[in-house]
């Protein structure tokens, strides 16, 4: 620790850390552009210059992002050379800058707008014609607006430091320069959307959220990323009940300040997938919508009959990786009890391409985000035991969480399942699997569902609703909650929080968890290290 | 419980009733001679003051295209969330963004003109055109089309409240070749 003294203030802060960060710790607020903490400072800004004492008695100016804390530093925050200083360099930002915040995605969150409201001078002293680049389509999701860029370089660094692309680059000289690609090789990496994050300005922009809503109309949801076991934390951005906007939320543990173009845009896929808008049941060979109350007595009374007929091991339960914690730890506890079968299965993902960035960030092979907390309910992590079962007749029936907006079966597995008795699933479209159900119950998609999931590190992280469920979708939970009411046993609540604490008395590694522990940043299951290093 | 109330006895230029017919004539006959207070509306059309705050509509520039740029900044003004507006990108070279749909409910307003007065481009602007009228609650909520039409019927109407307002607003930025500014004065409006 270092005490450092700010305008003639003792305060008691960290040693080593950075004046911005060790001032916004304080509640002080250092005005700057360039410097952002997921990236290394740069000090081209000018608008965190502080004055800060060199030598006894004298005062000099320094940028406070490169500034590190040592014992007995001095520094002025609000003396006339720093305050006319900010004013200064805000004149100067301004000067080429178009003033077209009406039109602007970025107004409302815009630092040039703050610091120009708190530090500027309210009007222009520039006669002169204002330069008016044209804008840049500089990759697949990305558009420069040149006219506003006050060239940070914030999104430059980021692509040398964080995905080592170093796609981006400034050109020309002086008051010419401009962000710019490299002749034919466009801004086209992993993880290219998260300049437009970094941009404090409405320079860069993603091509998905361009010419939207003002962004003060939206609610914030923070919620997970469903695109893989890395189980980037995020923060949805959701008006009217649809999704604009999905952006990385700050958890050092997993995904730091980032996350990959891939899970930023997949929402995408889910709210406008065909979704399954009421139960289905077959009759006579072909799938029909039905109320919930037929769907659930077809649903009991095929369960009762494969039970009845070939015994209480009959009945299998597939988890899915792609449900909550708590939705797989009551389909397990349904099999236990309701089915008195232990044979259980998880339906996995087939793997995909793993990734990891220059910084560490990392991209999961598995491409579901719960596959290990679903292994951790079912106490199974793959689909063998299940299809052994089917392959020797133990098993005629199966219930299978579904989920998957990509779902495809694999043939053998389509093939086993084509065998049995009597299938029950929760699916949210008409996927092959659930086209070979006898009862078809519409879940929800993970923007919509409350509870907890665990990433592939272990990490045990919460998952809020963005929006209802659509349509006549219900939550798994509540559907598997009546079923089990329905079977004759005691399934306790459904809501998910309770659900969590009786999982931390009965599983193993989440003993004393709860939705406070978990908080918004996770927590360890069974108090592990994690188990992988952590993105940048 | 029961007052009793006696009955005055009446005289009999009272029991007459005549001198109060009579009083009441006279009084008739007088305001024949009187200055009218009523118009015969809608053949007599009433001249409204400059500024008076009617039906809204949607400025069009000298291209005759659209000014509203979408901003929503008149939604954000409006004390009775009124007003809906959709961007949409547009191909025109001096800007970004146009209104897709742009509503205004006016069951719902209450004309005080904030939008107006919120406007960055003025391009929403309040006119004397005060025949509301509808025979169902869907035709009171008015469209793009509906407050770019009353642009058109309104086109030549002086005393606009977005023309009083920008009569009295301060002038955007200083003149050319002004003197180096003070300190700024409070609650001084002005851009960059």
């Amino acid at each position: 620790m270092a005490t450092i003294t700010i305008d003639d203030r003792q305060y008691t802060v960290e040693e080593g850390r950075n004046l911005i960060d060790a001032a916004a710790d304080l509640g002080i607020d250092i005005p700057h552009f360039c410097y952002h903490p997921g990236l290394a400072p740069d000090g081209n800004c000018r608008m965190c210059l502080t004055e800060m004492e060199i030598r006894p008695g004298q005062f000099g100016i320094v940028t406070s992002c490169t500034i590190r804390i040592k014992d007995g530093m001095n520094f002025r925050f609000n003396s006339p050379a720093v305050l006319d200083n900010r004013k200064g360099i805000m004149e100067f930002l301004l000067i080429n800058h178009p003033l077209d915040c009406p039109w602007c995605d970025q107004a409302g969150e815009c630092k040039l707008q703050d610091h120009s409201f708190d530090h500027g001078r309210g009007h222009s002293r520039f006669v002169e014609t204002k330069r008016v680049p044209p804008k840049k389509d500089l990759g697949p999701h990305i558009t420069l607006y040149t006219t506003r860029c006050i060239l940070c370089q914030r999104c430059t660094r980021f692509c040398d430091e964080i995905t080592g692309t170093s796609e981006l680059g400034v050109v020309q000289m002086g008051s010419k320069s401009e962000i710019a690609t490299f002749e034919g090789v466009p801004l086209d990496n992993k993880m290219s959307a998260n300049v437009a994050d970094i941009c404090p300005v409405g320079a860069l922009v993603t091509k998905d959220f361009l010419y939207k809503p003002r962004i003060w109309h939206y609610e914030k949801v923070n919620t997970l990323c469903p695109g893989c076991a890395t189980g980037c934390n995020t923060t949805l951005e959701v008006l009217h009940q649809k999704i604009y906007r999905t952006r990385p939320r700050h958890n050092e543990a997993v995904n730091g300040h980032w996350m990959c173009d891939e899970g930023r845009f997949c929402y995408h896929d889910w709210q406008d997938a065909d979704r399954l808008q009421s139960p289905l049941k077959r009759v006579d060979g072909e799938l029909r919508q039905v109320t919930w109350p037929d769907a659930m007595d077809a649903a009991v009374s095929g369960i009762r009959s494969v039970l009845d007929g070939e015994g209480d091991s009959a009945m299998g339960v597939v988890g899915s990786s792609m449900a909550t914690n708590e939705e797989n730890y009551l389909l397990s506890k349904l099999g236990k009890e309701a089915f008195g079968s232990s044979t259980t299965g998880l339906n996995r993902k087939p793997d995909g391409e793993a990734w990891t960035s220059k910084s560490g960030f990392r991209i999961a092979a598995d491409k579901a985000p719960n596959s290990r907390g679903a292994g951790d309910m079912l106490g199974a992590d793959s689909l063998d035991d299940i299809l052994r079962g089917i392959g020797d007749g133990t098993i005629r029936g199966l219930y299978v969480l579904g989920g998957d907006i990509g779902q495809t079966l694999p043939p053998e597995v389509a093939e086993a399942f084509g065998k049995l008795d009597f299938l029950v699933v929760h699916d949210v479209r008409l996927s092959d699997l659930a086209d070979l159900a006898d009862v078809v119950f519409p879940g929800a998609i993970p923007f919509e569902k409350n509870g907890t999931m665990t990433n592939a590190q272990g990490r045990v992280q919460r998952l809020n609703p963005a929006f209802p469920q659509a349509g006549g979708a219900r939550e798994d939970g509540a559907i598997l909650g009546y079923v089990g009411q329905r079977m004759g046993i005691e399934m306790g609540g459904t809501d998910p929080a309770e659900i969590l604490e009786e999982i931390s008395g009965r599983v193993e590694g989440y003993g004393g968890l709860t939705y406070d522990l978990v908080g918004d940043q996770g927590v360890m299951k069974g108090g592990e290290e994690p188990s992988e290093a952590a993105g940048g | 419980m029961a007052i009793v109330v006696e009955a005055r006895k009446m005289t009999l230029a009272e029991r007459l009733y005549l001198p109060a017919v009579i009083k009441g004539m006279l009084l008739t006959l007088a305001h024949l001679f009187k200055k009218k207070v009523t118009m015969q509306y809608p053949e007599v059309q009433k001249i409204l003051p400059p500024g008076y705050r009617g039906a809204h509509r949607l400025n069009k520039d000298e291209q005759d295209r659209i000014k509203c740029v979408a901003c929503e900044m008149c939604a954000v003004a409006c004390p009775a969330d009124c007003i809906t507006i959709e961007g949409m990108e547009t191909e025109w070279s001096d800007r970004e963004k146009i209104p897709r749909t742009f509503q205004i409910d006016m069951l719902r307003c209450i004309f005080c003109g904030m939008c107006v007065e919120a406007c960055p481009e003025d391009a929403i602007d309040m006119t004397d055109n005060i025949e509301l009228v509808a025979t169902t609650r869907e035709e009171m909520i008015w469209d793009r089309e509906r407050l770019l039409k009353n642009f058109d019927e309104t086109r030549d109407q002086q005393g606009t409240l977005g023309q009083v307002l920008r009569k009295s607003r301060k002038p955007f930025t200083r003149p050319r070749g002004d003197q180096l500014p003070g300190p700024p004065s409070p609650g001084g409006s002005g851009g960059h």
